[in-house]
């Protein structure tokens, strides 16, 4: 057993009002740069949806993520060295910008050039890519609250997948959102794909970063992620991604997109798990397993071996101190209620979800408490869609974590209301009065500092900051893109 | 000023063949070395595929599998003496069939690439906004040499193992006897010039990525994890 720490996000989807302010302060702070207009470290999605870019989870299309080959061997889905080498002058598998969507602008300068004419005039919009005037056929959250869906969203995925046909009557539809970021992966499939290693996962906190510098633009990272989070620079021609905003969690201060997320519903902390234990538990030959194999490398802080072994292997004392507080591993692993998103393409994603069950409310006013868990199965939105979202199509680990859910609402509404409690619905989801109250609290409630428990980092004894320059990710605007030889 | 061919010096192949080369080298060595530690971040391909693939693909495959097999032809051509290759058993006759025509298709397949690059960055206007003038020198260039190459495979057929061959081992031994280039036709005489231009500017083009053929990766652990301030 080896021990290391890793930074972890869980967002409770339950909670999302789809409000885009992550996405907007996340571009703000990281993506407000020539070459980079049309990536979106943070997006939200309306799920169900094609995504951005689009169908990023049809890995037919874009071969991201690992498999396991005939030989039973974990492999890149994209191929093996000798691909990356034969390939390397033109990438089969790399998006193209009109997967995700042209960036633009608008023409705002002729609202106040326009000479004197009958008709108001009009700012159009402009190509940021050429400057010329372009007729926007596609962009980010072009399908926001299934705008189109008819059209776009029976392409989902996750739809596909579905044995069960999905309507898209009015009557009949369901939605919720989905704000996604860089997974920070255990087993990242672009740090694998990177030819020059520049692509690297931090030791001490697990964050996954582009070492600039290092990076010659070979392209296979963008490919290889199999959630489409690594971006290119077309003015740079490099790679960016997500940074987890490393320089504040360093302070012990949350993302930008957590720190200002309206609906409080995202969580940060630090979590054990035995990096030895890998390449056992992806070999996983059946999708269906991978979130529960994921979730057997995690380690118990609590264990006093796993202390030991974390002091040994250099985790400082305030991750394991954090580690046992942790916010994320009640989600994830005390309680089971947040889930992985996609586990089937084997990276073991780090930002975890907590389904969302919010028109499950209609059943408590209209059924009794008695049908309470057998309603699930009638919920609005269908539970293999979550299934193949968030467990690799595994319907049984949706509906624990949507009956635990489900039971502190039970629970807490007939405390509240002083209502006899029925205390077989909790046990019959594993649940403890107290720990129900834990979770009512966490879910419901929780402060800033309950929801965020970041150990901060010591640098003090950093010999040589200046070295780092460039290593960590995006940090300096040449005068000129375009004049870089 | 000193009038070199009284003293028996032939200024101008002196001049094209000893001096030149060697101010071309000098700076690609210094020019690199100076881009690649100083200025790290410029350092990279320059990949125009998220803007433009389709057309690509043919292009760049032509274009970088015909100049691998040119580069290879080159070296079996210039750098290995003739004596080692006729001791391999290769008879001029072998080796005159497999420079014509491995050549002409090798050559055809970089003309026929840089072609392609040079249509491609034409016609469409997102790549037209990236393209720099370097790159445009850097392609024009190119499309000067690999022509004149093709030229002096198919038509010159100038047996060059005996004299260009020579002097260009020469030169990485500095002692080259620039006295052999000059009786070489023009064109080819060009096309070498032309190489050690490109030479020249190498550091300050986009070809810098040459360098940079990832090897290591054939022989790294599958994920890196870096500590910090190592």
């Amino acid at each position: 057993m080896r021990v290391k720490a890793q930074i972890t996000m869980v967002l409770n989807l339950d909670k999302c009002i789809g409000c885009h302010t992550c996405s907007v302060t996340c571009k703000n702070t990281w993506t407000k740069r020539d070459g980079v207009e049309y990536v979106w470290f943070n997006n939200v999605e309306t799920k169900p949806g094609v995504g951005y870019p689009v169908q990023w989870e049809n890995q037919e299309k874009y071969k991201g993520g690992w498999e396991i080959k005939s030989n039973g061997k974990l492999q890149l889905k994209q191929g093996n060295r000798l691909f990356e080498f034969l390939n390397i002058f033109h990438n089969p598998n790399l998006p193209t910008i009109d997967d995700y969507y042209e960036p633009w602008t608008y023409d705002y300068e002729h609202l106040f050039n326009a000479p004197k004419q009958k008709h108001q005039p009009v700012a159009r919009a402009k190509s940021l890519l050429t400057g010329k005037k372009i007729d926007i056929k596609w962009g980010p959250n072009w399908e926001d609250d299934l705008a189109g869906a008819p059209e776009h969203a029976v392409n989902d995925p996750n739809i596909l997948k579905m044995a069960e046909e999905v309507r898209m009557k009015f009557e009949e539809t369901f939605f919720f959102y989905l704000p996604r970021l860089c997974e920070h992966c255990l087993n990242p499939a672009c740090v694998a794909a990177c030819p020059s290693g520049a692509l690297y996962k931090r030791n001490e906190d697990g964050i996954v970063l582009v070492d600039q510098d290092n990076c010659k633009g070979w392209r296979y990272c963008v490919s290889a992620c199999p959630y489409k989070k690594v971006y290119f620079n077309w003015a740079t021609q490099k790679a960016e991604k997500c940074t987890f905003c490393f320089p504040r969690i360093e302070a012990g201060l949350p993302t930008i997109c957590s720190e200002t997320c309206v609906g409080k519903i995202r969580y940060i902390g630090v979590i054990l798990y035995d990096p030895d234990k890998l390449t056992e538990l992806l070999n996983e030959k059946d999708d269906k397993k991978l979130y529960e194999k994921q979730l057997e490398i995690f380690l118990d802080p609590h264990d006093p071996e796993v202390i030991k072994q974390a002091k040994k292997d250099g985790v400082p004392d305030n991750y394991i101190e954090y580690a046992q507080k942790s916010p994320v591993y009640k989600l994830m692993v005390k309680y089971k209620v947040a889930l992985s998103l996609h586990p089937e393409f084997r990276t073991f994603p780090m930002v975890w979800y907590v389904p969302p069950i919010s028109p499950i409310l209609q059943l408590f006013e209209d059924k009794n408490y008695d049908e309470l868990f057998s309603s699930i199965d009638e919920m609005r939105i269908p539970l293999e869609y979550l299934a193949n979202l968030l467990t690799g199509g595994n319907v049984d680990a949706i509906k624990d974590s949507i009956n635990r859910l489900v039971a502190v609402r039970y629970y807490m509404r007939a405390k509240e209301l002083g209502k006899e409690i029925d205390m077989k619905k909790l046990e019959e989801v594993g649940l403890t009065p107290d720990g129900a109250e834990e979770l009512y609290r966490m879910l419901a409630i929780a402060k800033f500092e309950e929801r965020f428990v970041i150990p901060t980092t010591r640098k003090e004894f950093d010999r040589d900051v200046y070295k780092e320059q460039g290593m960590t990710g995006f940090d300096y605007t040449p005068d000129c893109d375009f004049c870089l030889p | 000023m000193i009038d070199l061919s009284k003293c028996g010096y032939d200024a101008a192949n002196l001049f094209f063949w000893v001096v030149f080369p060697y101010i071309a080298i000098t700076i690609f060595f210094i020019g690199n070395a100076f881009r690649f530690f100083a200025f790290p971040y410029t350092w990279r391909t320059k990949s125009s595929e998220i803007l433009e693939k389709k057309m690509l693909r043919p292009a760049s495959l032509l274009f970088h599998y015909g100049i691998i097999f040119a580069f290879f032809g080159h070296i079996i051509g210039i750098v290995i003496p003739k004596s080692w290759t006729e001791e391999m058993g290769i008879s001029e006759h072998t080796y005159h069939f497999l420079a014509l025509y491995g050549g002409t298709a090798a050559g055809l397949m970089v003309v026929a690439g840089l072609v392609l690059f040079i249509y491609r960055r034409l016609t469409n206007p997102r790549l037209l906004a990236i393209t720099t003038t370097m790159d445009w020198i850097t392609l024009f260039l190119l499309l000067a040499i690999t022509t004149l190459g093709v030229i002096n495979t198919i038509f010159l057929q100038y047996d060059y193992r005996d004299t260009v061959a020579p002097w260009f081992r020469g030169l990485w031994v500095f002692t080259p006897n620039y006295t052999l280039m000059a009786d070489v036709p023009i064109l080819l005489k060009l096309h070498i010039f032309l190489v050690f231009v490109l030479t020249a500017i190498f550091p300050f083009t986009r070809l810098v990525h040459i360098l940079s053929i990832p090897f290591s990766y054939i022989f790294r652990r599958p994920i890196v994890y870096r500590e910090r301030c190592p």
